[in-house]
């Protein structure tokens, strides 16, 4: 796909988060709710522990972890791929996205490319300064902030392909709930939403860490934080898994398409 | 000879889940899942000349829609050549689609919370189109198809006449070779229907567009298709001019006269033909094309009649006709 068409695609679809201005502004405002539930209940159990920092983090650093999780779900995590690519499949409207000439992995990547700029950018900045103003989150030098751009941009690919690779399940599947529940249980529990990877017992910590799901969520967060240094094991680590996804999704939707059936007008 | 497609025995199967009705059969279902093979298209093979304005008809199911799929490249076929515009469609999609403009009639491709306008400049982005072909396109466009009343207006506000104008736009805004419409004109009004088939007449005419049209609609197959391909039950059962169909499967025609008296019905069966009567004076009778004459004569001489009307019956009973597998006409 052209540069001007993706371009485009993504001017369109952040316009179409403006058309329903309710919907534009709930969603602003309730998605910091969903960081005040695990920051008031973190704050209750600092107030009980007897020590001051838990998992190596302080309280004000605690909150700032999810502030910065939830930023990473907006600016990185792609699950509405699933969703979509899911729907089309089932509802028989994958013809209409492949009578244009563009790449149908390529229009889906500018279409979530779209939510990002409508979404991620209009809380991104309010969010971040939260976490440092409130919380005390670090403010990173520009190696640190180059680095997380890095990790973001790498992550947004990740998960981009894990989704299609998930959304590929719909054709035998027959829907698209099983492959976003267990994104959601996935990324969840091993990406670092419900708690930091770190408070796991040693084994599970093992699997979260050696998983994809950890790059997306848990380092950006913790690169952030100034608690996990940008090393080129990191970087290939990903990069290994972004190939590892594509792959996988590449096969799949190419049998996918091979053995799709579109039926009826 | 320049063709836009060449298609040689296609096949399409399809495997489709199959269930009983019911709660039980659904709950058995998640665990014991039987399968049907279905046969979507079934040997098919035909060839639409450069210029063509060729109708693809058949009933609901028949295959006609798999059959496009596998035309633009959506579905692979599991066996059989395909060649559109001169490339294989599966295998270089999207070379082919930058050619060619799709319209589904009950599918959009229009940016549903956007005003119209915006998917129409997406497509030139998408089609890289330069600025100065897309004025002109679009000039031309508004000009037939009245686009500039709706084209402003979230296309979730808009009828479906003002949809289907807006759709037809958005496939031909980067200049296709041929154009694949799909019911275009399903759930429009007559006024609408009169602009579609106008306009895509238009296209044939000025620009020399081939034109592959499925409507279960048989005014805008007769209005705008000299040659129709019919398929059911996923095969091509006739490939020919509109003409050549009438005169294959019209073997009756139906002639309704006015006597100048009340005749009895006992007297009209007498003539040996089936009848319907209509009034008092006037009855329509079925006669085989061949005996028209005798038949004119014979009642001219008999009655005093005062109007005679032949008619052929219409495309649209030839058709279901054909897909009843009665293979004459009404």
């Amino acid at each position: 796909m052209s540069f001007r068409g993706a371009l485009g695609i993504i001017r369109l679809q952040v316009a179409t988060r403006f058309a329903y201005p309710f919907e534009f502004w709930a969603r602003l405002v309730t998605t910091p709710m969903y960081v005040a539930v695990f920051a008031f209940l973190w704050l209750t159990v600092y107030q009980h522990s007897p020590s001051a920092t838990i998992g190596g983090l302080t309280a004000g650093q605690m909150v700032a972890y999810y502030i910065l999780v939830e930023i990473s779900v907006q600016l990185i995590t792609m699950q509405e791929v699933i969703w979509q690519m899911g729907k089309e499949v089932r509802k028989g409207r994958i013809d209409v996205e492949l009578i244009k000439p563009i790449s149908y992995w390529g229009g889906h990547l500018a279409h979530r490319l779209g939510d990002k700029v409508a979404f991620g950018a209009i809380m991104v900045v309010p969010f971040f300064a939260v976490a440092i103003l409130v919380f005390g989150a670090p403010v990173p030098d520009a190696l640190t902030l180059g680095a997380y751009a890095v990790v973001v941009l790498l992550g947004m690919l990740l998960s981009f392909f894990m989704c299609a690779a998930l959304a590929a399940l719909v054709v035998p599947l027959g829907h698209e709930f099983g492959g976003m529940t267990l994104l959601w249980i996935l990324e969840g529990l091993l990406g670092g939403i419900i708690m930091p990877l770190q408070l796991y017992p040693g084994w599970f910590q093992s699997i979260a860490m050696a998983s994809p799901f950890q790059y997306t969520i848990y380092t950006p967060a913790m690169i952030w934080l100034g608690r996990m240094p940008v090393t080129a094991q990191l970087l290939m680590g990903m990069l290994a898994w972004t190939a590892v996804s594509f792959v996988i999704a590449w096969t799949a939707w190419r049998l996918v398409l091979r053995k799709m059936t579109v039926q009826g007008g | 000879m320049d063709y836009a497609i060449r298609a040689q025995h296609l096949c399409k199967t399809f495997r489709v889940h199959k269930r009983e009705a019911g709660l039980a059969a659904a709950i058995r279902s998640t665990l014991f899942r039987k399968y049907a093979t279905i046969k979507a298209v079934d040997d098919i093979s035909f060839d639409v000349k450069r210029g063509e304005v060729v109708g693809f008809i058949g009933p609901n199911g028949a295959g006609k829609s798999t059959a496009i799929k596998m035309l633009i490249g959506v579905l692979k076929s599991d066996s059989g050549k395909v060649e559109v515009l001169g490339f294989r469609p599966f295998e270089q999609r999207k070379q082919l689609v930058k050619r060619i403009g799709v319209v589904f009639g009950q599918k959009t491709q229009l940016w549903w919370d956007l005003p119209a306008i915006d998917t129409l400049r997406l497509m030139k982005d998408i089609y890289d189109v330069p600025q100065a072909d897309w004025n002109a396109r679009y000039e031309m466009l508004d000009g037939i198809l009245g686009l500039d009343e709706f084209i402003r207006s979230p296309v979730r506000k808009l009828s479906l006449g003002q949809r289907m104008r807006a759709e037809i736009a958005a496939a031909l805004l980067h200049g296709p070779e041929l154009i694949l419409l799909d019911e275009p004109t399903v759930g429009v009004d007559v006024v609408g229907k009169e602009r579609i088939r106008g306009f895509i007449a238009g296209i044939n005419k000025r620009l020399g567009t081939t034109v592959l049209l499925t409507s279960h609609d048989m005014f805008d197959v007769e209005k705008l298709c000299k040659r129709v391909v019919i398929i059911d039950f996923g095969r091509i059962v006739y490939d020919g001019s509109l003409e050549t169909l009438r005169e294959k499967y019209v073997h009756r025609k139906r002639i309704t006269l006015t006597f100048s008296m009340p005749v009895a019905e006992k007297t009209v069966s007498r003539l040996g033909y089936e009848w319907k009567k209509r009034t008092d004076t006037t009855y329509s009778f079925w006669v085989p094309k061949k005996e028209v004459p005798d038949f004119l004569e014979g009642v001219l001489a008999g009655f005093r009649i005062v109007d005679i009307k032949v008619e052929e019956p219409g495309i649209d009973a030839v058709i279901a006709d054909i897909f009843r597998h009665k293979g004459a006409g009404a």
